[in-house]
């Protein structure tokens, strides 16, 4: 024994004499009823505890009768229950673990989705782990795959498809991953060939326009303000121009978002002006907007029929200002968007599973 | 209860034996555990130490049942060096080994040590006659909380007081026995 330990037990064993403690315990008892309940019971355990211990003493050394007995048949028994348990604990544990390890890689739920005439269809949503060797990435990512489709940023797409209208069900919506974002392209599966896309204007805020044949029934493909997610989207379109110009292509990216009233966004237009079958021009412009609802730009931003234009300087912004905001929209997290009721969000599984 | 009560129902039905040699002799167990392992075990080492002595002691009663001495003697010897064996335990197994050398070991010499130790006893043992001498509910405040250990907001909930009269009766309890402690010079 050491001496420090010397001293504290010392100290312990001489802390108040024999009768100083009879009568703290007379004059302050501390037990109540459930406290002795509680010791008591911890009494009776370990009571049986002992009992227990001296039978099975008993039985192992001197009832040789019992024993005999007891090699005879219990045993054989025994040994056949506890086999039949081991075996079936086995196979539980490497299922369990099995199917947990394929849990993480590959979650997949099913829901039902309902068109307008009351079908049901049926839309398989998964999340996968991502590859890192096949996609050459750094980390292992998750994936949201809808019908078949991979989809990188989740809140992105299911906002995308949020915005769209229910009653489109002519377009066939494909997502591939692109730098970790969303290329949706659109197709009118009628007769497979690119809808006009036209960029409306920021006095209804953000939103995309689809205009199909007949421009009267234009509607907004993409709505911000119909999400209740942050919203956030950024996808390439090219848009194909009208007929009567027909030089003109103009690949358009978008990202923006909305957090409260605020809508940012960043800009790129690319454009290529062919004349008779030459290339005329070749440019492109940049800009990072923060709008805000009741300060919105004056009309007239945006696609005039020939050029976009984007909003005043007195929205724009700075690109670490731009960047700063787009990070706060990408942490919504995964469990937010699988708790959504995906069969509200996706209207037209048939379309996405085509 | 007498010894002689308690021995026959021991006989009869030593459930019911246990019940009541938890109810007489409960207190004086805890107190004594208590006594020894506060600082050192926590709430359920105390527990549990407590139940092994009762389970002790009627492991043991045939001894007793030889023996001419009290039933009281008998669980008091018991838990005491059932206490004293686990206080053992545990601060041998907290204990890191310290070199003799060391600057952290200072003892006094031995002879000094027992003085201390006589002074040490005599002066507990008059600062719990201070205790005893407030007056109820004092004593049993300063008790609980310093040598049960109980929180204040526990003692509240035992006295069925508030907290703050609690926090205000045990100032003023430890400062009286600070004066009669200043009065007889014992600072």
């Amino acid at each position: 024994m050491n001496k420090k330990r010397k001293t504290d037990e010392i100290e312990k064993l001489t802390a108040l004499d024999d009768d100083s403690v009879e009568e703290i315990a007379e004059v302050c008892p501390f037990l109540d009823e459930s406290h002795k309940n509680r010791l008591y019971a911890l009494c009776e355990k370990k009571l049986n505890a002992d009992k227990n211990e001296k039978k099975s003493v008993l039985t192992e050394n001197h009832d040789t009768e019992y024993i005999l007995m007891k090699s005879k048949k219990k045993p054989f028994f025994r040994r056949l229950f506890f086999t039949i348990a081991a075996s079936f604990a086995l196979i539980v544990g490497v299922t369990a673990l099995t199917l947990s390890a394929k849990y993480a890689m590959h979650r997949s739920f099913k829901t039902e989705t309902k068109d307008k005439s009351g079908n049901k269809t049926l839309c398989e949503i998964s999340i996968e782990s991502n590859d890192c060797a096949e996609n050459n990435a750094d980390e292992i990512s998750e994936r949201l795959v809808v019908n078949g489709f991979n989809v990188y940023n989740f809140p992105e797409y299911l906002a995308f498809l949020q915005g769209i209208p229910k009653n489109k069900n002519f377009y066939k919506y494909t997502a591939a991953d692109s730098y970790g974002a969303i290329n949706f392209s659109l197709k009118d599966l009628n007769n497979d060939k690119m809808p006009e896309m036209l960029i409306y204007n920021y006095d209804t805020l953000i939103g995309i326009y689809v205009d199909t044949e007949d421009s009267s029934v234009a509607e907004p493909l993409f709505d911000m303000d119909s999400s209740p997610l942050l919203s956030l989207c950024e996808f390439d379109v090219i848009r194909y121009k009208s007929s009567d110009e027909p030089q003109t292509e103009i690949y358009y990216k978008y990202i923006g978002g909305k957090e409260l009233n605020v809508i940012y966004g960043m800009q790129s237009f690319y454009y290529k002006t062919f004349n008779n079958g030459e290339l005329y021009e070749d440019g492109s412009e940049y800009a990072y907007y923060a709008v805000t609802k009741d300060r919105l730009p004056d009309e007239g931003h945006g696609w005039d029929g020939e050029r976009y234009s984007f909003p005043d300087e007195a929205y724009r912004i700075s690109e670490s200002d731009f960047e700063n905001t787009r990070n706060k929209f990408s942490e919504i997290s995964i469990d937010h968007i699988a708790a959504l009721p995906l069969y509200e969000i996706i209207p037209e599984t048939e379309n996405v599973s085509k | 209860m007498t010894d002689k009560d308690w021995a026959e129902m021991m006989n009869r039905s030593p459930q019911t034996a246990c019940k009541m040699l938890i109810d007489e002799y409960g207190d004086l167990v805890y107190a004594i555990v208590i006594n020894k392992l506060k600082g050192t075990a926590d709430r359920e080492t105390i527990d549990d130490c407590v139940s092994d002595i009762f389970v002790e002691i009627l492991r043991n009663t045939d001894k007793f049942l030889l023996s001419r001495g009290t039933l009281k003697g008998f669980i008091s010897s018991i838990a005491k060096n059932t206490a004293i064996d686990t206080f053992r335990s545990l601060t041998y197994r907290r204990s890191v080994t310290v070199s003799a050398d060391s600057e952290d070991v200072v003892l006094p010499p031995a002879s000094d040590r027992t003085d201390d130790e006589i002074e040490d006893k005599l002066f507990r043992r008059h600062l719990w006659d201070i205790v005893k001498s407030l007056g109820e509910p004092d004593t049993t405040i300063i008790t609980c909380q310093f040598f049960y250990d109980m929180t204040l907001q526990n003692i509240a909930d035992k006295l069925k007081m508030s907290y703050a009269a609690v926090q205000k009766r045990s100032f003023r309890a430890r400062e009286r026995i600070k004066k009669i402690l200043l009065s007889e010079n014992y600072f």
